[in-house]
């Protein structure tokens, strides 16, 4: 048997997620896409992107406001605060922070919440009973309660905070993953590995992830606006980002004593929360629609 | 003959309905102490009716499932302890093709990919050796390159079919057990399927269990047949002494309800009588007795034992003065 020819090229990374469908897409989750691409992109860049350091004073130029209106200086298109401080390079720099956190607490919570719910449906019994009770038990808790004891007995520490933005949620992950998991070793395909000789680290991660995937895809989308406004609540506290370094709720919180007289050193922060976990909600809705195949056709 | 596989007294009882207090689960056994050889080369064929017990005593052959009591022996080796080494090793010698065929490929995968597999679960060559060998094989189930990075939902039925033929084939077991392999296609297809079984069943000397209800694919490929009713095997011997001269009345009922498409052919029918009665609670002495046209009094309460009768074994009291009755009821 001699068979030349070698395999065809790889399918495309789309036509394997099942987004091969995909041909019109609404205006709307183009901008929220958009939208999405610029905070990435000040994420990764905001040190380069920001016309003054973030923490230089200018006590002669205090509370200056944004562009159009009287009085403004185009030195500072969105103003200065109470320490005379650029707010475009403080937005950049607390965009930079909230949404890195939040991607990390993110991915770190779902690693952590699929990992357990794989360990609970591989091994059942008495390791799916604890994890399935860690799990109703982190659903029963009011997580934001739970955050505040930690706050105030182990400090502010940006370790400690970020550990707190992981747990937030992976219960959702594990329970997801548990439930799939289930029924997707009773497939045909997984009692196939099975006989084949396959060790269950073959066939969870080659096969049974990639068919369970998308609705962690969808739990992400979902989950991440939760975990931003989780990160932005305790630091709109005082309990999150410790100044010098800021956030976006930090800024939101500072920007509180202010609304009378300074309204933008709360609405540029609140609008900037508020337009970014808007757009993540709608490309997550969108995925949902195009990853969840029960939604499809 | 050598026997390749051996099962002996081979038990596996089920938990049905809920445990109460006091009192222990109710329990059927799906399996009740069944023995079969499998000779090395043979096909054996295990046949019966949808709820007979015959896929879960292929589980227990492959070492799939434990049995409750009994043994398997493959090749002198114990076929247990699932999960460990031994068990690991012994799947590159006994390879399943399981009834659903699209569901036993995994949907996102390139069938190229998952043909590729078993090589490299077992680490078998080098990533160009295993490709060669997944060309090679693919090849010789008749499946064309342009096909090899298709996803399975893409093919039809048949196709699935020979995908998963080539993954069991790749490893080139000395045993496949195939589990309604044929069942979900068209008959056109059957045939194919069927004709590139026993090829590759020539080609690399392939011991063969077949387990089907379909006793016209059965002819086709069977050595050997074992019939088998609520969980025993009720007769078992040569295919062609059991197709033409079934012994065992329940073997002569299933053969009966197979359409002859020549009328002049036709014999007559014997027929059981009513449902097979439900294996929680099954009935005592031979388990056939209530639909059985022939009972009589000693098989309500003895079980027969397999007992040998005009060339191979049957589990019945009576059947071998059924001969004489049989040509009675055709002449008539």
């Amino acid at each position: 048997m001699t068979i030349a020819a070698a395999p065809a090229p790889s399918r495309p990374l789309t036509h394997r997620l099942g987004l091969g469908g995909l041909r019109r897409v609404p205006a709307v989750v183009l901008i929220a896409f958009a939208v999405l691409a610029l905070a990435l992109v000040v994420t990764l860049f905001a040190q380069f992107m920001m016309p003054y350091d973030y923490d230089a004073m200018n006590l002669r130029a205090r509370l200056t406001p944004p562009l159009p209106w009287e009085g403004s200086n185009p030195a500072h298109p969105l103003g200065t605060d109470k320490l005379g401080r650029d707010v475009l390079s403080r937005l950049l720099i607390a965009t930079q922070t909230s949404i890195a956190l939040a991607l990390l607490g993110t991915i770190i919570g779902a690693v952590l919440g699929t990992v357990l719910g794989f360990l609970a449906a591989h091994f059942r019994g008495i390791v799916d009973e604890v994890i399935s009770a860690l799990v109703d038990f982190q659903a029963a808790m009011p997580y934001f309660i739970i955050a505040l004891a930690v706050l105030a007995f182990m400090g502010n520490s940006i370790v400690v905070f970020l550990f707190l933005m992981a747990i937030y949620g992976w219960e959702k992950y594990a329970r997801i993953t548990r439930g799939l998991v289930l029924s997707a070793r009773e497939e045909g395909y997984a009692r196939a590995q099975h006989a084949l000789g396959a060790g269950p680290l073959r066939t969870y991660g080659i096969h049974i992830l990639p068919n369970i995937v998308s609705p962690l895809i969808v739990q992400l989308t979902v989950n991440f606006p939760d975990t931003i406004l989780f990160e932005t609540s305790l630091s709109f506290l005082g309990l999150g980002v410790r100044p010098p370094l800021t956030s976006l709720g930090q800024m939101l919180g500072d920007g509180r004593d202010y609304l009378v007289t300074a309204w933008w050193l709360a609405v540029v922060p609140g609008l900037t929360i508020f337009l970014v976990t808007l757009a993540m909600s709608i490309v997550g809705d969108f995925l949902r629609t195009h990853l969840d195949p029960s939604l499809q056709d | 003959m050598t026997a390749l596989l051996t099962a002996s007294d081979l038990t596996r009882s089920f938990r049905a309905g809920r445990k109460r207090m006091f009192r222990p689960a109710p329990r059927f056994n799906a399996v009740d102490g069944v023995d079969i050889e499998v000779a090395r080369g043979e096909t054996l064929a295990i046949v019966g009716e949808s709820g007979c017990g015959k896929s879960t005593l292929g589980t227990l052959l492959l070492g799939l499932a434990e049995p409750s009591a009994g043994r398997v022996l493959f090749d002198g080796q114990p076929v247990r302890g699932r999960g460990g080494d031994a068990w690991r090793r012994m799947r590159r010698r006994i390879q399943v093709i399981f009834q659903d065929t699209n569901g036993s490929l995994d949907p996102r995968l390139p069938i190229f990919a998952q043909v590729r597999e078993p090589l490299d679960i077992h680490r078998i060559g080098a990533r160009a050796e295993r490709d060669a060998r997944t060309r090679a094989i693919l090849g010789a189930v008749g499946l064309g390159p342009h096909l090899w990075q298709h996803v399975p939902g893409e093919l039809s039925g048949g196709q699935q079919q020979r995908v998963v033929i080539a993954r069991a084939a790749i490893l080139e077991p000395e045993m496949i057990v195939c589990d309604e392999p044929v069942s979900a296609l068209d008959v056109s297809i059957q045939a194919q399927v069927l004709r590139l079984l026993r090829q590759l069943q020539r080609d690399m000397g392939l011991t063969m269990v077949f387990i089907s209800h379909d006793l016209a694919v059965v002819r086709h490929v069977a050595d050997r047949v074992a019939v088998m009713y609520l969980g025993r095997i009720v007769e078992t011997g040569s295919a062609e002494r059991v197709f033409q001269a079934p012994q065992h009345p329940y073997t002569q009922a299933l053969l009966a309800a197979v359409p002859v498409p020549d009328p002049a052919r036709r014999t007559a029918r014997v027929l059981a009588t009513g449902e097979p009665p439900s294996p929680m609670n099954p009935p005592p002495g031979c388990r056939f007795h209530p639909r059985c046209p022939h009972a009589v009094p000693r098989c309500r309460s003895e079980v027969p034992a397999l007992r040998p009768i005009a060339g191979r074994e049957t589990a019945c009291h009576v059947a071998g003065a059924l001969d004489a009755e049989i040509t009675r009821i055709a002449a008539e």
